[in-house]
């Protein structure tokens, strides 16, 4: 019973973190028909600018904020650098570019801080926990999933009652007629980026904190978890990227647990396979509607 | 604000020596290597109604995207009240006063009724839209009574009130309309016109497409007629023919008792 309660804050803890980087590459692929590799990249970024300012010696209470910040300033950049200069293009030549632009990061990283792992650290509060009965539960996770629940709720008030938000989810629809309604096209695409970036920093601190190193290619994994879990939930549906990452979440704590000793490094794999499975079945993904384009065409 | 109820000063109808408030000097769309259309030159007058027709791919919806910054122009001007706004992008040429209401009516169809209004007063304050809201309720009192259904789940017609509304809600003081009957049932494309009507009695100046050429000239004060992207003929809509245009230039042979 109390191994079940633990697993069960473990997949709140992770889906949450899932569910913050599903968000962030939904929401780019909803506008911009995107699929953002460079999202991972994102994170990475919070990453080295945390353990970059912590050598400085400044403060938990300004590092949260900065490595927020410091995604936001990358997702723009790449925005300005990188896509804008590809509006309109076929999806296959973005989703080739972000490929690029992940490993052009990824290389800049390598560049700046090396290849060996850096580690974070991070103030002993994070591991501050409480016992309740006889299980141990860490305050981190708490906040991690309350954090995202509220991130969600005004995420979703954010795209229904403001009109930054409701020229976001028109533009996701008919990109021209929402200019029409005098809105700067330019505008609604980096409000999308610095929305993605604030996503991609807060997932960034409630990954780090739990895996306290980051290195060049750090990024990559969470954000393929976090693309899988939009692809499960239907690309381009919000609510289908938080659904699929707790999904996701879910099957891994459960694969995890119930295989047995040597076998745990296939986790992944039975993970993906099953997530190959669902998608055999339901092509665009749990709740996606749209009928799937080819792109060998 | 101005309120759509506001009459523009002017004589209206054609020739109101040289003060045009939408003018097109020798436009041309080009689509990559496809002429579209070429040295175009078309005026509104303030309070008009004026109507383009033509063939499909004649180059009507062309010329009004051009207008509204949404089609490549490839030569000649775009005025607008004078001033020349041809490179203008799409959201200055809205805030200056010109909004198009698109072919197939474009409603944000997984928005709202709400939401898509609102968006149509985008570039303005709450409180504006707030006021400008019974006025909207008043000329489509459909919008009221369906107000917080999806856009998508509205009828053709419904839809097209829609559109206009939401356009209007960024005060235009031209409006472009492209084929708003498109598709309509019978008894529907009798009320759109209906409402073309009311909206310039309210003072707002309309550029027309059609291919209803007939309803089109009833209700215009001049028309145009294109055809592969050129202007054929143009005047007042008393001395355009429809049933003419139509043959000559629509291939529809209609038996008319004369």
């Amino acid at each position: 019973m109390n191994e079940v309660v633990q697993q069960i804050i473990n997949f709140l803890s992770i889906g949450s973190i899932y569910a913050l980087i599903a968000l962030g590459v939904a929401l780019i692929f909803s506008i911009l028909k995107l699929i953002n590799f460079a999202h991972g990249e994102l994170m990475t970024f919070a990453g080295y600018a945390m353990f970059f300012f912590h050598g400085f010696g400044v403060p938990w209470l300004l590092l949260v904020p900065i490595a927020i910040l410091s995604s936001v300033v990358a997702a723009v950049l790449l925005e300005r650098v990188a896509y804008r200069l590809l509006r309109g293009a076929q999806p296959l030549t973005l989703l080739l570019t972000s490929f690029a632009v992940s490993l052009i990061l990824q290389s800049g990283f390598l560049l700046a801080f090396g290849a060996r792992p850096k580690a974070i650290e991070f103030p002993i509060w994070v591991d501050a926990f409480f016992i309740v009965g006889d299980i141990r539960i860490q305050w981190l996770d708490i906040v991690t999933f309350c954090v995202t629940m509220l991130i969600v709720l005004t995420l979703t008030v954010f795209l229904r009652r403001s009109i930054t938000g409701l020229a976001l989810r028109s533009a996701a629809s008919d990109f021209n007629t929402t200019k029409l309604m005098g809105i700067h096209a330019n505008r609604v695409i980096v409000g999308t980026f610095v929305v993605a970036g604030v996503l991609a920093g807060l997932a960034a601190l409630f990954y780090f904190a739990s895996t306290p190193v980051v290195a060049p290619k750090s990024g990559f994994e969470p954000m393929l978890k976090g693309f899988i879990a939009t692809v499960i939930g239907g690309m381009g549906s919000l609510v289908g990227a938080v659904i699929g990452a707790f999904l996701l979440a879910a099957l891994e704590v459960f694969v995890e647990v119930t295989l047995v000793g040597s076998l745990d490094v296939y986790v992944d794999a039975i993970v993906f396979g099953i997530a190959v499975l669902i998608l055999r079945f339901r092509p665009a993904g749990l709740f996606g509607l749209r009928r799937i384009e080819d792109v060998r065409a | 604000m101005q309120r759509l109820s506001v009459k523009e000063d002017s004589s209206g109808g054609g020739g109101n020596g040289g003060t045009w408030l939408l003018e097109l000097d020798g436009l041309g769309v080009k689509y990559g290597p496809i002429e579209a259309v070429k040295d175009f030159s078309l005026e509104v007058g303030a309070g008009e109604i004026v109507t383009l027709l033509g063939s499909n791919g004649a180059g009507k919806s062309s010329t009004l995207n051009a207008i509204v910054g949404l089609a490549p122009k490839s030569g000649g001007r775009v005025l607008f009240d004078g001033q020349d706004i041809t490179s203008d992008q799409t959201d200055r040429i809205v805030k200056k006063g010109i909004t198009l209401v698109p072919e197939g009516r474009r409603v944000f169809s997984d928005l709202t009724v709400e939401e898509n209004l609102r968006l149509g007063g985008a570039t303005r304050t709450r409180q504006d839209f707030a006021a400008m809201l019974p006025e909207i309720f008043d000329l489509f009192p459909v919008l009221n009574s369906r107000y917080s259904a999806l856009a998508g789940l509205l009828s053709g017609g419904e839809q097209q009130q829609l559109a206009i509304g939401r356009a209007l809600f960024s005060h235009p003081k031209v409006l472009l309309l492209d084929e708003p009957s498109l598709g309509l049932a019978p008894i529907v494309v009798a009320s759109v016109f209906d409402i073309v009507e009311r909206l310039r009695d309210r003072g707002v100046t309309i550029l027309l497409v059609e291919q209803n050429v007939e309803r089109a000239l009833a209700i215009a004060d001049r028309g145009y007629v294109l055809a592969s992207g050129r202007l054929e003929m143009s005047g007042g809509s008393e001395d355009l023919s429809a049933a003419e245009i139509e043959e000559a230039y629509l291939g529809i042979h209609t038996e008319r008792p004369s």
